[in-house]
């Protein structure tokens, strides 16, 4: 049996009869072929044979027989498709207006909704994703945090899960490179290849045993890297590689898929075991990320409710609030920050789609209350209602198919540029594809208003009188005005929210640009360097390879101060715990918290910190001198209001004994994002608290990306085994910190811009069409001696008049949608007077000079002229 | 004068045989009375090594038809065809004369001429 579809395929353009004889031919070859040359090639031998009398250009008298029959709907098609092009090209600017106008609001759709499904709705690219949850500490998404490893331990025993993982940021140099290089990674639970659905394709996976600190170091590696350092050597696993000092045995290698668990985690190299302690990983340290696989059956709020009564049940410690877990879908944890921009888009857009209908409505009613008469001129003649309606009907399906193929052009466009930026994948887009349905549902859509308001004048003929539109047709307003600027309304009211939303972004982007960061951190870059492996044992090797990094780098020419950090600024990362004062008890629950700092002397000056009260670290403040302490602005007025903090004994409590004198006071910085809210800080020096890894800051006097191969310099004669990484300059990670923000306001303004000018033409159609009509009356009254000024304001009141109700009903919309928007608000209120009356002016601004030139020509006209034509 | 239309429309056609229909009408002598749409894609392509059609015959056969110059009738359906009918075609004199004439204009044409 031949292929169904090239069966119907082939008899399609046959009347039934001759389709029944050419099929039995085709069978009838089939069947030999078949048996001859095998059925592939008979199939193949089909459907070529099919595709041609598909395509076959001869007509004969059996193709298409209902050309004979009475009125065929379709039968003319040919001849509307040539009529419609004509008459398309005949009016360009109106054909490109409005395909252009289509592309725009059905490519802009199509892009936003691919994005929001991409990150809210696509399943993520797990086995069954349904199933696979993040068990936190917390109450909810915002306020949860990870996991301690003796917590792991425990909730493992609880049995609530089928299985779970924890899994914390993990990263190596490769030993033996020419250049050293700092590979990402991750140590894991054994357990996340499991519930992941992760299977290796060269060698195995590493087991449960292997988690633990007394077998030897064994390593995952990144399809990626056995291409690019290992020639994708088939027998990879068992080879040796030295990583951080140390030996490790590479036993497989991961899937190229599988790079990351959340969209923004850095591509992992390097996927080891978990290998902790509860010395190296005691209770205080929450730094676990976990995945967890329900049981069957098993829902999310119940294996909530499990974990809680388990915690519970744990012998609580009498100085802690007793603890909350909380057990959040995967995606929740991922989506949490975006979904509401992400949904303020999707509105956003949603308005840019009606604002677009409205225009095409009106762009369509416009060119169809022209026609009037036309049309009526054919009927009078003894044309065939259902001819014109089906050539009218063609124009419009005409004008959306162009419009729809500029429409997937501007999506696809967008969708490849968009995938990899930095701000989609932290909203939590893995993998940016077009949205096929949404595509066709705007086509769908404006289809349906280009059929409804194309054919109006055709639908209308069926009900007037022919003799009135032929007598009147070019000169009396109709019913459609009114529809028409019902839709400019509408138009305007529309844009001046979406200019509102983009105005008020935009207020909150300066305001937080503006905001006092408690640093400058201007011309500074900043890189990070560890000092983890064999080669440097002790604390003391720590502190004497910074402190020549120090000397070294600030000797540069162009380097104005360098200093280290523990935690830098707006790079997604900091540590906090709990704060001793010396002289006070406190209630459990109440003690003192503040986020620790390590620091270098330097540091302050190179970020441009100004030590308020007291002093700068100094290099004096080594091991041998009496321990310091700086605190933040927020930490001394929380805990020492109204007396003097310099002098006073606070503990750092991390890694440090006793207590340090405090010497210093800096402000409050915006460590996690510019609209942080003040938090307590404190900070002690580097040479009495040592540690192996820091952010280098350099301030320079030049451009800081000049100075990097000079620095790398540098780095390189003290040691060329450690690498640098996540190289940056201040002004990268600011822009970055916005990434959604400036998101928003650039998608938003665009809408907002596009909105303008469709509501530009739309007054400008609905104003010009009214000055045209009224020729006659203004040429009277000039004739009378009116002042072109008078005339010129008769048309502009319309253009006015239209713009304000637009405005009216914008406003009233911006105030009661606008706690929708509120939260990607920074010092500005969705109603600020400010911006709404800036978008007004605007808006009216626009609506003027749509206006302007109908109502100049309007004044244009010679009176005489226009009196001999009436 | 109708008569005088058409009789020079029928002149013309003869004449005018493109060389798709001449190639079916050669088919159609060779295979005889029961010739039909298989086998005539058959025998061109066999012959003629050109990948044919089946709709080409058939849009061709119409036109031939319509010429008067062939004759079609409907036999009975088979089971090899899927229990469809076939339709069979017969060459007429008129088709007979046309392709003999087209024939003999090639032959004269080519006499004496070394083309390859």
């Amino acid at each position: 049996m031949p292929p169904r579809l090239a069966i119907w395929l082939a008899g399609l353009r046959w009347a039934s009869e001759e389709r029944e004889y050419l099929l039995g031919d085709l069978e009838e070859e089939f069947v030999e072929r078949t048996t001859h040359l095998g059925l592939a090639a008979a199939r193949r031998w089909y459907w070529r044979q099919a595709l041609r009398s598909l395509l076959m250009r001869r007509p004969s008298r059996f193709v298409q027989p209902h050309i004979q029959t009475e009125n065929p709907p379709m039968s003319h098609l040919g001849s509307d498709v040539r009529f419609a092009t004509r008459l398309l090209r005949r009016s360009p600017g109106f054909t490109a207006v409005v395909t252009l106008t289509l592309a725009l609001g059905i490519g802009a759709t199509t892009a936003i909704f691919s994005v929001v499904h991409a990150a809210l709705l696509k399943p993520l690219p797990f086995k069954d994703p349904q199933g696979i949850v993040n068990p936190l500490n917390g109450t909810n998404v915002t306020d949860a945090n990870g996991l301690s490893y003796p917590q792991l331990r425990r909730w493992r025993e609880y049995q609530v899960f089928d299985a779970l993982a924890g899994y914390f940021n993990w990263g190596a140099s490769i030993g033996g490179a020419a250049e050293a290089e700092y590979l990402q990674g991750i140590r894991t639970s054994a357990s996340l290849f499991s519930i992941l659905g992760v299977q290796p394709v060269v060698g195995r996976l590493f087991t449960e045993a292997e988690e633990s600190f007394a077998t030897e170091r064994v390593v995952l590696i990144s399809e990626s890297l056995w291409r690019r350092a290992f020639n994708a050597d088939p027998n990879i696993h068992g080879r040796r590689i030295v990583l951080n000092d140390q030996p490790f045995t590479i036993v497989g290698v991961l899937p190229g898929w599988f790079r990351r668990v959340r969209p923004n985690d850095p591509g992992w190299d390097l996927v080891g075991p978990l290998r902790l302690t509860e010395k190296n990983a005691p209770a205080s340290l929450r730094f676990m990320r976990t995945v967890a696989r329900l049981k069957p059956e098993q829902s999310l709020a119940v294996a909530q409710e499990q974990l809680q009564a388990a915690a519970l049940r744990e012998a609580p410690d009498a100085n802690l609030p007793p603890p909350r877990v909380v057990v959040l879908p995967l995606r929740e944890g991922i989506v949490s920050d975006s979904r509401a921009v992400l949904l303020g888009l999707l509105g956003a857009v949603g308005f840019l789609l009606l604002i677009t209908c409205a225009n095409l409505a009106n762009l369509l009613l416009a060119r169809a209350i022209g026609r009037r008469r036309e049309i009526a001129v054919r009927l009078a003649v003894g044309a065939d209602r259902r001819r014109i309606v089906s050539q009218l009907l063609t124009e419009s399906v005409m004008l959306s198919v162009a419009g729809g193929a500029g429409g997937l052009l501007i999506a696809w466009l967008v969708v490849r540029a968009a995938g990899s930026l930095p701000a989609l994948t932290a909203a939590g887009v893995y993998d940016l594809t077009l949205s096929w349905p949404v595509l066709v549902f705007s086509v769908l859509l404006t289809l349906a208003i280009g059929v409804l308001f194309g054919m109006a004048p055709a639908l209308r003929a069926g009900s007037a009188p022919v003799t009135a539109d032929l007598r009147d047709g070019t000169r009396v307003a109709a019913g459609g005005d009114r529809l028409r600027q019902g839709l400019v309304v509408g138009e305007v009211a529309l844009t001046l929210m979406l200019l509102a939303g983009a105005g008020l972004l935009g207020r909150s982007l300066m305001k937080l640009l503006d905001v006092d960061k408690g640093f400058s951190g201007e011309s500074v870059m900043t890189f990070r360097v560890s000092t983890a492996g064999n080669r440097y044992p002790a604390a003391a090797d720590w502190t004497r390879y910074f402190e020549s990094v120090m000397d070294r780098v600030s000797t540069i020419a162009g380097v104005e101060a360098v200093g280290l950090t523990s935690e830098f600024p707006l790079a997604d990362s900091d540590t906090n715990g709990g704060v001793l004062i010396d002289g006070r008890e406190f209630p459990p629950g109440e003690r003192p918290m503040a986020q620790k700092r390590i620091v270098s002397p330097g540091y302050f000056a190179a970020m441009g910190i100004p030590i308020r009260r007291g002093r700068d670290f100094l290099r004096t403040d080594t091991t041998t001198a009496p321990p310091v302490i700086v605190i933040s602005e927020a930490f001394a007025a929380r805990w020492f209001a109204g007396e003097e903090a310099i002098g006073k004994r606070i503990a750092f409590n991390w890694d440090m004994d006793g207590f340090q004198t405090i010497v210093g006071v800096v402000p409050d910085l915006k460590h996690n994002g510019l609209d942080d809210p003040p938090t307590p800080a404190i900070y002690v020096s580097f040479a009495q608290r040592a540690d192996s890894s820091f952010h280098v800051a350099i301030k320079t006097s030049v451009p800081p990306e000049s100075l990097m191969p000079a620095v790398r310099g540098e780095l390189k004669a003290i040691d060329p085994n450690l690498p640098i990484r996540g190289l940056r300059t201040m002004d990268t990670l600011i822009t970055a910190s916005l990434g959604a923000r400036r998101l928003s306001l650039d998608v938003v303004g665009a809408f907002a811009a596009i909105g303008l000018l469709l509501a530009a033409t739309g007054i400008f159609g609905v104003v010009n069409h009214t000055a045209q009509q009224r020729t006659r009356e203004f040429g009277i009254r000039l004739a009378l001696g009116a002042e072109r000024r008078s005339v010129i304001g008769l048309v502009m009141r319309q253009a006015i008049g239209l713009a304000v109700v637009g405005l009216a009903i914008g406003v009233a919309g911006v105030l009661a949608l606008g706690s929708i928007i509120r939260a990607q608000l920074f010092g500005v209120e969705p109603s600020d007077p400010v911006t709404l009356a800036a978008v007004c002016g605007a808006l009216l601004a626009t609506a003027l000079l749509a206006g302007y030139s109908p109502a100049r020509r309007a004044v244009r006209t010679n009176p005489a002229n226009v009196l001999r034509e009436g | 004068m109708v008569h005088n239309v058409k009789h020079m429309a029928r002149a013309n056609t003869a004449l005018q045989l493109g060389e798709f229909e001449q190639l079916v009408l050669l088919a159609l002598v060779r295979l005889g009375p029961d010739a039909y749409g298989a086998t005539i894609r058959r025998d061109i392509e066999a012959r003629t090594g050109r990948d044919l059609a089946i709709s080409a015959v058939y849009v061709t056969l119409d036109r031939l038809e319509t010429k008067g110059l062939v004759r079609s009738r409907v036999g009975e359906p088979t089971p090899q065809r899927g229990g469809r009918r076939r339709k069979h075609v017969t060459l007429l004199p008129e088709g007979r004369r046309a392709i003999a004439q087209a024939c003999r204009a090639f032959q004269l044409m080519t006499e004496g001429l070394r083309l390859v």
